[in-house]
């Protein structure tokens, strides 16, 4: 059977800096079904936009080395060649990014920008191509011709993203990877990108891999959430499981140190203690998360746990037993 | 009633560009209590950070005033100033920025404890250390340079400096925006203790509202250069009087619920060089009627604070 999207399985990459090999993403598995929302969550160097790079082949060669595999649907993404790339690349698969200003040409007129991306993939140009360029605007809720003239300095943070979103729909992709799209945007602007993005999937049966270091989000828009630490996959979980019973101290912690606006003052925080772990190419004799666990034990130390079954789609790389994890919760 | 703290009155910042005014801080009045936690939130481009800046003079003033216990710090000279500036010190958000890379974290620190009076040459080191552990550090480490340092550490090293020369109050413009959520919770812990410890006051500026309710007395709510509710943070949470507030409150995502049915607030935020006429809330909002575009409204009271609306008068 096969009805994933995306297939990753034991992906690594590692990079060579001078000193020492450090090993971002660490055989990291996951799935995207067609149509789903799949959150990868986590804190900054915990490899979540290394791992959404790898999938369109975006790391420098030979710096980073990538191993294990990606195949959207029956195509290996790993070792692909340039020419292979470039046919997934905003045909099947497309990105969007945190800073819209840093994505979109300054010196080029939304319309010139978004001409480009027609002409190179869809061999489209003139009044087809506009017409496609308008349809698509209106879908980003941005009607009328004057925004196609208009410089992105012209637009408003919120506009820009817009502008992005319809870029990257353009050739209609299987998949968008959306690398923190909202972390830039006030809030209300937030909310509407939010219920755009909400909207256009279910609309294009799109998946998505949503990228962000925000649980809030997570609960907004994903189907299912991956939580990574220090380049691994630490939890896997319907959305709504993962934030009422985290199976996982980290998670647990994650939740429990985000400042919350439903919780009243005097309400407390949790702060994780320490730092993460430094990367390298080595083993880890311990789970990643002892030494800032406050659920850790002696058996945390005895080499790195696997990742393994919580019931039914859950999995989790701990060892604490699972009646402990959800002991005082509903 | 005693004196506070700070005193802000009407308090204007206006910036000339090419033929337009930008009104980024347009009469705004408030007090802050001694040992108080007042925040500032509000979205890009409010003022929120302008106003900040002005009350350390890094920001001229156009008009309008604040006192300090009772003394004007406003329209003074750099000289007049300086006494102040010990009073106040600002925080800012990026650890990266504000500290200088040439600089090893003893000498960063040395700086304001020397030229401030605070200790002489013979006991700075001892003062330093005094400081690191005060914010969390290991002293042991005052050799090292920022880049050896994480996010999180910095924060605390340009914590460590603003309490370097006793302030009263300290500004601090967006913190903990830069760190990762389980960092931003030391640090916000750490801020609440040196409060409790010292007495300090805190402006906290900040567009995160879970942070605000986290560590705020009181919130000021921003909106195009003016304040548009001033409430006990509890109040404002529990029912926001102004129409903005209700609307940022619901565009938060929340942890608790899934998806939300809501309605977004269409639009964006206006201009500060074109302020809409009336209340300048009034183009976006779902309850606006024929006296908003007309009339400015004023800050009228409401439970725990004061709301710029019609609909609370």
């Amino acid at each position: 059977m096969n009805e994933e999207l995306l297939r990753v399985r034991d992906l690594s990459v590692t990079f060579a800096t001078r000193e020492r090999s450090v090993r971002a993403v660490d055989h990291v598995s996951f799935d995207v079904r067609p149509g789903e929302v799949v959150g990868l969550v986590g804190e900054s160097g915990c490899g979540k936009s290394v791992t959404s790079l790898s999938i369109l082949g975006l790391h420098e060669q030979p710096a980073a080395r990538v191993t294990g595999s990606i195949r959207l649907g029956e195509r290996e993404l790993v070792g692909a060649s340039r020419a292979e790339l470039r046919e997934v690349r905003g045909n099947r698969v497309s990105m969007i990014f945190q800073d819209p200003l840093t994505s979109l040409n300054p010196y080029l007129r939304v319309e010139e920008q978004l001409a480009e991306v027609l002409e190179l993939h869809k061999n489209l140009r003139g009044p087809a191509a506009r017409a496609r360029m308008l349809e698509i605007l209106s879908q980003v809720g941005i009607p009328g011709e004057e925004r196609l003239r208009a410089y992105p300095h012209q637009l408003s943070g919120g506009m820009r993203q817009r502008i992005c979103i319809a870029m990257a729909l353009l050739c209609g992709p299987e998949l968008l990877i959306a690398d923190e799209p909202t972390t830039m945007l006030d809030v209300t602007i937030q909310a509407q990108i939010l219920e755009l993005l909400r909207a256009l999937r279910l609309e294009r049966k799109m998946s998505i891999l949503f990228i962000t270091h925000d649980l809030g989000v997570v609960s907004e828009i994903c189907d299912r959430v991956i939580v990574m630490y220090a380049g691994r996959v630490v939890e896997q979980a319907r959305t709504r499981e993962l934030l009422q019973t985290p199976l996982h101290p980290y998670t647990e912690a994650l939740l429990q140190s985000t400042p919350r606006v439903d919780v009243p003052r005097g309400g407390s925080l949790h702060p994780i203690g320490g730092l993460p772990p430094r990367l390298s190419a080595d083993r880890l004799e311990e789970c990643a998360f002892a030494p800032r666990c406050p659920r850790a034990r002696e058996g945390c130390r005895n080499g790195e746990p696997a990742l393994s079954s919580a019931g039914g789609e859950r999995l989790r790389r701990c060892i604490v037993p699972l009646a402990e994890m959800t002991a005082g919760r509903s | 009633m005693s004196t506070p703290l700070l005193k802000v009155r009407d308090l204007r910042v206006h910036f000339a560009t090419e033929g337009t005014v930008v009104r980024a801080v347009d009469g705004v009045d408030f007090e802050l209590r001694a040992g108080e936690t007042l925040a500032l939130v509000g979205e890009s481009g409010c003022g929120k950070s302008t106003l900040a800046r002005a009350l350390v003079g890094l920001n001229p003033i156009t008009s309008g005033s604040a006192e300090l216990e009772g003394r004007t710090i406003t329209g003074l000279t750099r000289a007049a100033m300086r006494p102040f500036r010990r009073e106040l010190q600002l925080v800012f958000q990026d650890p990266y920025a504000s500290l200088n890379p040439r600089f090893t974290i003893a000498q960063t620190l040395a700086e304001p404890l020397l030229l401030h009076g605070k200790a002489n040459r013979d006991n700075v080191d001892g003062e330093v250390c005094e400081l690191l552990g005060q914010v969390g550090l290991d002293p042991e480490l005052r050799g090292r340079y920022p880049h050896e340092f994480s996010g999180g550490q910095r924060q605390r090293i340009s914590i460590a400096r603003a309490l370097a020369v006793e302030p009263r109050l300290l500004l601090c413009d967006e913190v903990t925006s830069a760190l990762d959520v389980s960092i931003q919770a030391q640090i916000l812990d750490l801020l609440r203790s040196v409060q409790q410890k010292l007495g300090l006051s805190y402006l906290f500026i900040t567009h995160d509202l879970g942070v605000v309710r986290y560590i705020a007395d009181r919130v000021a709510v921003m909106y195009v250069g003016q304040i548009v509710e001033l409430r006990d943070t509890e109040s404002l949470f529990e029912s926001p009087a102004h129409p903005y507030t209700k609307a940022l409150l619901g565009s938060i995502p929340r942890v608790s619920s899934g998806p939300q049915a809501r309605e977004p607030l269409r639009g964006e935020v206006p201009s500060p060089a074109r302020p809409p006429s009336g209340c300048r809330f009034h183009p976006r909002c779902s309850l606006a009627f024929e006296r908003c575009p007309k009339e400015q409204p004023e800050l009228y009271p409401v439970g725990g604070g004061m709301s710029r609306c019609f609909l609370s008068q």
